[in-house]
């Protein structure tokens, strides 16, 4: 018993939120279903029974690998060579590929992964948009992110500048009221 | 009949030569190219990006030029892969194998001409085949029904789960999460409003503002983490070498050129794999047929192979995109929704009475394919540039446009909102391994799909049996195919335990 539950901690990750969310959503779908007519419902409740129970699967694969074992690498892409060919393809795709995954950055004294300060930023965009406008928040997301990752003054000022001219062009072009917000009248 | 058909391409190819359509092919494979060639950025963020921005255009020319973009953005590919050694879409990671090699030993300028060569070859070699396919697809499609249409939705999503890389529920679970996403807001056949979360969901999820989310801001954040220039480790090879050797080569070389074409055109022509696949599976087929160790050291015939598949590839994925709806890759699914949004409905009628549209399409692949002809071979010094690119630079940039983007279609807030929650949904999505491409079908298939079962449904009075009916051997012969499909990665490691164990 003690085991498993250590098994659970250790095995609580991302897909586990990924995955918890899902079942969640699909569990209150399938039961909102319910309140509407047979031909408006059916679709959802059939889509959201196999989300759910699929998801549960894929759930406790996840929590408790030991107990379950669902093949993650079945694919009908299978090349099948000759064993020489497939050793001189995993030999040549060994090579380096460039890529890196570095991660890091230094916001205030404190390590963060580039990707969280990505996300982080994009929501607070996001949100600050739709509260103040677009137009005099994107300047400002620019300019943090491009000063966060390490780009000189003068290209920060330059694309800080770049994004207002296309959140002017959108706002122009395209009559999108990126002026506005939900502080000056923008109902959401 | 013969006549008739050669009618329809004689003038799509006067249409496509026509102003502005030849402005759009241009501009298409110039954005592809450049959009490509920036490893980590490739087409489809493009247009992605530009989707929105086009509703007001004319739709025909519009396509022309997402469908010459991904073209333009399968060879760009090969310009980091050759120079950098880190290719610039997935479709080009073969040719790195090759086309690095070669660019170290001084013949970059050998690698980068045998790169365009061969994808025109391959490229126009596909789109031939597809014009003799094209009468034998209408047969097929004209004869589609309802339940047709809704089984062939659910089988490019089994296909996809079951092709795709991973586990194949994982991509049903995705696929359906996408499916029953879609049917939030007004049902379509009886005016209830499902799920009201709010009221802006009224007209449900937007589909444009979730490919945004789904392959823009999730890429975006994904280059994020991967830190600044993506090809900073990479050491830079010299431009040198002859380019007139390079297309020698690959004339030289046919049977490797006009092979690997029909390989990347069959597989593209696969749902769920697309060049991706197709140019390991061509530069494999490549090293099989050649007794040369070569192979990984500078090989030209590497560079050829994977360069003809990958270009083949984008006329073969237009075989399922343009007949079923299904799209044969991520960026295919990204033109489905294109089609949708201008109106151009996938099925019967660009196969009869919008045949015109579709032989536009090829019309355009090949004039795009001759464009990549000229500008690899003339202007090939002066892509290095390109693909010098920090991303920190485009990844703010992208974001803005992205958003911005989503609220275009609709000035709809909610948009902006979902973007970005399938921007994070998306990441995790690649993360963990579960087919970005099955949810994206799902959104995009969920009312199409829904609206053939209610239609199905109210021809059979509510009997589901009207799927597996002899009286209809099409739906029957799908839904089995179907259940082979789903069946067939959970029988075969038991069939193979069983044949070991008599063995």
């Amino acid at each position: 018993m003690k085991s498993r539950l250590n098994e659970l901690n250790h095995n609580i990750d991302g897909e586990t939120i990924l995955l918890g969310m899902m079942i969640v959503v699909s569990g209150s779908m399938l039961v909102t279903a319910d309140n509407y007519p047979t031909s408006a419902a059916r679709f959802p409740q059939v889509m959201s029974t196999v989300v759910l129970l699929g998801g549960s699967i894929l759930l406790l694969d996840n929590l408790f690998p030991s107990l379950f074992s669902i093949s993650s690498s079945e694919s009908l892409t299978d090349v099948s060579e000759s064993s020489e060919i497939s050793e001189k393809l995993d030999e040549v795709m060994e090579e380096p590929s460039g890529q890196t995954t570095s991660v890091l950055v230094t916001v205030a004294g404190l390590d963060i992964s580039k990707f969280e300060v990505t996300i982080f930023l994009t929501v607070l965009y996001t949100a600050s948009g739709l509260v103040i406008g677009y137009i005099w928040t994107t300047p400002f997301f620019v300019a943090i992110y491009s000063k966060i990752m390490d780009i000189s003054n003068r290209h920060v000022v330059l694309l800080a500048l770049l994004s207002l001219g296309i959140a002017y062009v959108f706002m122009d072009l395209f009559r999108l009221p990126l002026n506005e917000g939900l502080m000056t009248g923008w109902v959401l | 009949m013969i006549s008739i058909a050669l009618g329809e391409i004689a003038t799509s190819f006067i249409d496509v030569f026509s102003w502005p359509t030849l402005l759009y092919i241009l501009a298409g494979i110039l954005l592809g190219i450049v959009l490509g060639a920036i490893p980590g950025i490739g087409p489809i963020i493009g247009i992605a990006v530009l989707l929105p921005l086009t509703a007001s255009l004319d739709g025909v020319n519009v396509m022309i030029m997402f469908v010459t973009m991904y073209l333009g953005g399968l060879y760009g590919g090969s310009i980091s892969a050759i120079l950098l050694n880190a290719p610039g879409t997935a479709g080009a990671a073969a040719t790195t194998f090759d086309g690095y090699p070669m660019s170290r030993q001084g013949k970059a300028k050998n690698a980068l001409a045998i790169s365009s060569v061969s994808s025109a070859i391959g490229g126009i070699l596909s789109v031939g085949i597809l014009y003799l396919l094209v009468p034998v697809v209408t047969i097929i499609v004209l004869s589609f029904g309802s339940p047709e249409y809704f089984l062939v939705a659910l089988l490019g999503i089994a296909m996809i789960t079951v092709v795709a890389e991973g586990a194949m529920l994982k991509g049903l679970v995705a696929g359906s999460f996408g499916l029953l996403l879609t049917t939030i807001g007004i049902a379509p056949m009886t005016a209830n409003f499902r799920y009201p979360i709010h009221p802006l969901l009224y007209d449900g999820l937007s589909f444009i503002a979730v490919l945004i989310g789904l392959f823009a801001l999730a890429e975006m954040f994904k280059l994020s983490g991967e830190g600044g220039s993506i090809a900073k480790d990479a050491e830079e090879a010299g431009l040198e070498g002859s380019i007139i050797e390079g297309v020698k080569t690959v004339l030289y070389n046919p049977i490797t050129t006009l092979k690997s074409g029909f390989i990347g055109m069959a597989i593209g022509a696969i749902p769920g794999s697309g060049a991706s696949v197709s140019n390991f599976v061509s530069y494999a087929e490549a090293m099989r047929s050649d007794d040369s160790k070569s192979f990984g050291d500078g090989n030209p015939r590497g560079v050829i192979a994977s360069e003809a598949s990958n270009s083949a590839t984008c006329a073969g994925s237009l075989i399922p995109t343009l007949s079923f709806g299904i799209p044969g890759s991520g960026t295919t699914a990204v033109l489905l929704g294109a089609l949708l949004m201008h109106g151009i409905q996938p099925g019967p009628s660009l196969f009869s009475s919008d045949v015109g549209i579709t032989y536009s399409f090829l019309a355009a692949l090949v004039v795009g394919n001759l464009v990549i002809l000229l500008l690899g071979v003339s202007l090939i010094t002066r892509f290095g540039v390109i693909t010098k690119v920090n991303v920190n630079y485009i990844v703010p940039i992208i974001i803005v446009v992205g958003l911005f983007g989503s609220l275009a279609l609709r000035i709809n807030p909610i948009d902006v909102v979902t973007a970005m929650v399938f921007g994070i949904l998306g990441y995790y999505f690649v993360k963990y391994d579960y087919s970005i491409i099955a949810l994206v079908l799902g959104v995009v298939l969920g009312p199409i799909a829904e609206d053939n079962l209610y239609r199905s449904l109210q021809i059979s009075d509510g009997s589901p049996m009207i799927f597996v009916s002899p009286s209809q051997p099409i739906s029957l012969a799908i839904s089995i195919l179907i259940v082979i499909l789903l069946l067939f990665p959970i029988v075969k490691p038991m069939v193979q335990r069983l044949s070991g164990w008599t063995n």
